[in-house]
């Protein structure tokens, strides 16, 4: 009896590793992925989303296809004005971050979307929330970074927010100009393996941009 | 194993080819209940990759098997399984709403809640740091709001007709005794809490749940933070003292711990004072907050602070010549708070806790000398069960314990009470739909003093009337004990009763709303002092409009609220023979709140002003009682808070900017003069302005600031 609960809990198992290996897993995310660089509006992040939930859901705990379901959701809940439905979507990704942390505890890149998902919560109302989010946002790009010294996205959103905050406030722009400068060569040499994330240079080119002005 | 693998494998491959086979296009179409198209919906064949999404306009087509399931997910809506049959070419889903707590109605009916949460339409934590003419203090925040009259020489909060004790302060759900400090008359008091400690504020000005007793009028309950985010020391420079705060926050717990001392002496050194200050007022305190995770979703959070203040003026007596009577107030203050929260599995969540309010005061009016020493003990255990999204359902028990006594010094004798109040409480939530909610509840209390039980019914209900637009009603018996210098007549006298009915309607949505609420308050068995000594029954009521107005959106960078409260109260209470209306009841009150944000200056700019239509008072040259009233009130306050760094702020402030001199009523001589009238002379305000000047500077010592700062 007990040996065929134990096949079964294998046999359960290995359909999660198996899909998860699966052409039809590989292919999925590769449409997906497609679809993600081409999205242009929330209806196509939201779409592009769903196909990445649908992935997550056949393949439980698998952390790419959690990943992008949610890179594609914090994209979108930017051009959410609706508060109550922005915050409810934000705090549903972030529930979901904390989830998929649970089963990849090392992740640097799931650490920086915590941060940029909390960033688009401060920024609903920066006058309010900006006491309780702003630490938050920098103590989650900042811990992806310490996870991850090569993580060239941790680095680039690091220097887009320190880039914000020194504007903000009139201070020096040195610190998250090196970092974007940084950044760029941590790309450089970043060779992404699997469904690993390649975003994120644009972001430190735009922090370099703005620096040269 | 092996084996068993294979053949899963196998397995799963066949199905998957199978599939593949016979395929068929279905044309679909995704609705709500209420007859909406739904873009966006996530639509796929069970078990597969195999999906797609709708299109704007709630249109789908997708190849699937010719036997299959298609599932339906969209966020809000309860997903959906349906059956395809072979053949099936087109397909209309409905789907229906989830109907829970965040996306039912608000019950907003005397309800005003102050936290990040987007439905906290009326005020945010931040606000109560930025109101001009608040100065910092919860109090003074709250007085912006609707159905609260600014007494201005009192300081406390008196909501809608009620006095400032009709009032409980609840500090994690325990009851705080003594919530403000103690002042001489007519000298304005402040809350005694530190409003950074607090993540979130709930006010009601009536009609509260089951789970809120002894308090005729309103409830105002204070959450703290939960978790601090990063070490750090704020060091708080100010015109009138100083403060420094430390944070250290650990993997599973946090401890903060403060030092305060204030001492106005200097200040009024350089600004020039209205009364006769022989000390100025002085206060030295210090806190500590220490919050430990229990578990995966429990927190236990323990409080204390310890207070301790004095001042010295002169009271000049109406109709004689000199400085008056010396009035001495000394003021120690104890409280502890110890609470835990958290869920136990998946549909029960307790939260209970212990906190101990002590008290003690000396009084010294020139030859008289007295004090008052009050110990509050409040024990509370909560629990909520939730059989499922749309039912929670609460259940709990408290115990009040107070210890209270008066003491002559100067002949050494003392009377006072002690007694035990315990209460029991249950109330259902209900969210019929996402456009209809329903609450009600029941609160059994008893007194070991008074010997009286007393049932009390609480009734709630929200309706959704469209979008943004909701109406909501709530009603329900309340009563507290009388004020203590009726229970020190007589310890046994029957306790202060009321009830409420109001009506709310609130239209908007995060950046501009509106609302106005009706209500009706009676109230009976006041304490009255009469020739057969303290009795209660007095009575009265209240009633009145409330409007508050908030926009956040029409002007860029301005935000500002405009609330008008008009009350009509009259009570029977104390020595009057008939109803008046209380001196701390304007009828007609006014504020209007702005903030304006000067991106160039990196500074935030702020307008408040507050006015009421006066305050009644008895002039004994006069027939009646109460028959009369002071000037209109008015104060215009200012401040400035300039951004230095991301970790220092200048805030300049003013209260009354313009000086007027308003006036609250007079004292009257206690014998006529020679011509038979009793002397008179001015209630008037400490300083004809108060001036603030701040430096408010954190360090933080987070260690991945640090390691930025070494690349």
């Amino acid at each position: 009896m007990k040996t065929k609960f134990f096949l079964i809990a294998i046999a359960l198992l290995s359909f999660n590793y198996i899909i998860a290996q699966s052409g039809a897993y590989q292919k999925a995310m590769g449409e997906a992925l497609a679809k993600l660089s081409d999205a242009e509006n929330p209806d196509d992040l939201n779409a592009v989303s769903n196909d990445f939930d649908r992935i997550a859901m056949q393949a439980e705990g698998d952390l790419w296809s959690n990943y992008y379901a949610v890179l594609a959701q914090i994209r979108s809940s930017f051009s959410i004005q609706d508060v109550s439905r922005r915050d409810a979507l934000l705090d549903n990704v972030l529930e979901r971050i904390s989830k998929t942390q649970e089963k990849h505890p090392q992740s640097s890149e799931l650490e920086v979307l915590r941060g940029y998902a909390l960033m688009s919560k401060m920024v609903i109302d920066p006058a309010s929330r900006g006491q309780k989010y702003s630490p938050m946002v920098a103590q989650s790009y900042g811990k992806a970074m310490a996870m991850d010294q090569t993580n060239p996205r941790a680095m680039a959103m690091m220097a887009r927010w320190e880039l914000g905050t020194a504007q903000f406030f009139g201070s020096e722009t040195t610190k998250p100009c090196g970092m974007a400068q940084k950044s760029i060569e941590l790309f450089e040499q970043y060779e992404p393996k699997g469904f690993e994330p390649r975003w994120g240079r644009e972001v430190a080119e735009e922090v370099l941009t703005a620096c040269a002005q | 194993m092996i084996k068993a693998m294979r053949f899963t494998f196998l397995f799963f491959s066949l199905l998957l080819s199978i599939s593949s086979f016979a395929q068929n296009e279905i044309s679909g179409y995704v609705l709500s209940a209420k007859g909406d198209s739904l873009p966006g919906v996530n639509i796929w064949v069970k078990d597969s990759f195999n999906g797609t999404s709708t299109d704007n306009k709630g249109y789908f087509k997708l190849n699937v098997p010719d036997t299959c399931s298609l599932v339906a997910s969209f966020i809000g809506y309860k997903q959906l399984e349906i059956p395809v049959i072979s053949g099936t070419k087109d397909i209309q889903i409905t789907l229906k709403e989830t109907v829970n707590e965040l996306s039912a109605v608000n019950i907003t009916a005397g309800t005003i809640e102050v936290n990040e949460k987007a439905t906290s339409v009326v005020m945010k934590p931040i606000d109560i740091l930025t109101t001009a003419g608040a100065v910092g203090d919860i109090t003074g925040a709250l007085n912006t709001l609707p159905g609260t009259a600014t007494v201005a020489n009192d300081g406390r909060l008196f909501v809608r007709g009620g006095d400032a004790n009709e009032t409980a302060i609840f500090f994690d759900g325990l009851r705080v005794g003594n919530a403000y400090g103690t002042t001489a008359a007519n000298l304005p008091t402040r809350n005694r809490f530190n409003p950074t400690l607090f993540k979130g504020t709930f006010f009601s000005t009536g009609g509260y749940s089951a789970e809120y007793g002894d308090a005729l009028s309103s409830v105002l309950s204070l959450q703290s933070i939960d978790k601090p985010v990063r070490n750090q020391t704020d060091i708080s420079l100010m015109s009138v003292g100083g403060s420094v705060a430390s944070t250290f926050v650990g993997k599973k717990q946090s401890v903060t711990a403060e030092l305060a001392g204030f001492d106005l002496g200097p200040y009024q050194g350089v600004i020039k004072q209205n009364f006769d200050w022989e000390q100025a007022p002085k206060s030295y305190s210090g806190q500590v907050v220490y919050r430990h995770d229990v578990g995966k979703s429990g927190i236990i959070k323990a409080f204390f602070q310890g207070s301790s203040s004095s001042l010295e003026l002169w009271r000049p007596n109406p109709g004689v010549e000199g400085r008056g009577t010396l009035t001495a107030v000394d003021n120690d203050f104890l409280f502890g708070n110890v609470s835990l929260a958290g869920q136990l599995g998946n549909k029960w969540r307790s939260e209970g806790g212990i906190s101990i309010s002590q008290n003690e005061d000396r009084f010294a009016l020139g030859a008289e000398n007295y004090g008052q020493e009050n110990t509050l003990i409040h024990i509370k255990e909560k629990l909520t069960y939730y059989p499922s999204n749309q039912v929670k359902i609460r259940f709990g028990a408290e115990s009040f314990l107070r210890n209270y006594s008066e003491i002559d010094l100067n002949y050494n004798s003392e009377r006072g009470f002690k007694e035990a109040r315990s209460a029991g409480f249950s109330e259902l939530e209900w969210y019929a739909s996402n456009d209809f909610t329903l609450k009600g509840g029941l609160r059994l209390s008893h007194s070991d003093l008074t010997q009286v039980w007393t049932l009390e019914p609480r009734l709630a209900a929200a309706y959704r009337l469209y979008e943004k637009g909701s109406l909501s009603l709530a009603a329900g018996l309340f009563s507290q004990p009388q004020n203590d210098d009726y229970r020190l007549m007589r310890n046994r006298i029957h306790d202060q009763e009321a009830s409420h009915v109001q009506l709310s309607f609130q239209h908007g949505s995060s950046d501009r709303t509106f609302r106005l609420e009706i209500y009706n308050k009676e109230y009976q068995a006041f304490g009255i002092v009469s020739d057969q000594g303290a009795l209660a029954r007095g009575d009265g009521f209240a009633r009145g409009l409330d409007i508050f107005f908030r926009d956040r959106k029409s002007i860029s960078n301005l935000d500002y609220w405009v609330t008008y409260s008009y009350v009509r109260s009259r009570r029977q209470f104390g020595t009057f023979q008939g109803q008046v209306q209380p001196s701390f009841a304007p009828e007609h009150n006014f504020s209007v709140v702005t903030k304006y944000w000067i991106e160039d200056l990196k500074s935030q700019a702020g307008i408040s002003l507050a006015a009421n239509s006066g305050y009644t008072y008895d002039d004994p040259n006069l027939p009646g009682e109460m028959e009369s009233q002071s000037p209109y009130y008015a104060s215009l306050s200012v401040n400035w808070s300039y951004l230095v760094r991301q970790n220092l702020i200048i805030h300049v402030a003013c209260n009354n900017v313009l000086g007027r001199e308003n006036v609250f009523g007079y004292n009257y001589a206690s014998q006529p003069d020679s011509n038979g009238q009793f002397a008179a002379m001015p209630i008037g305000q400490p300083a004809d302005r108060f001036v603030f000047i701040g430096v408010f500077w954190t360090l933080s010592s987070d260690k991945q600031a640090n390691q930025l700062n070494n690349l």
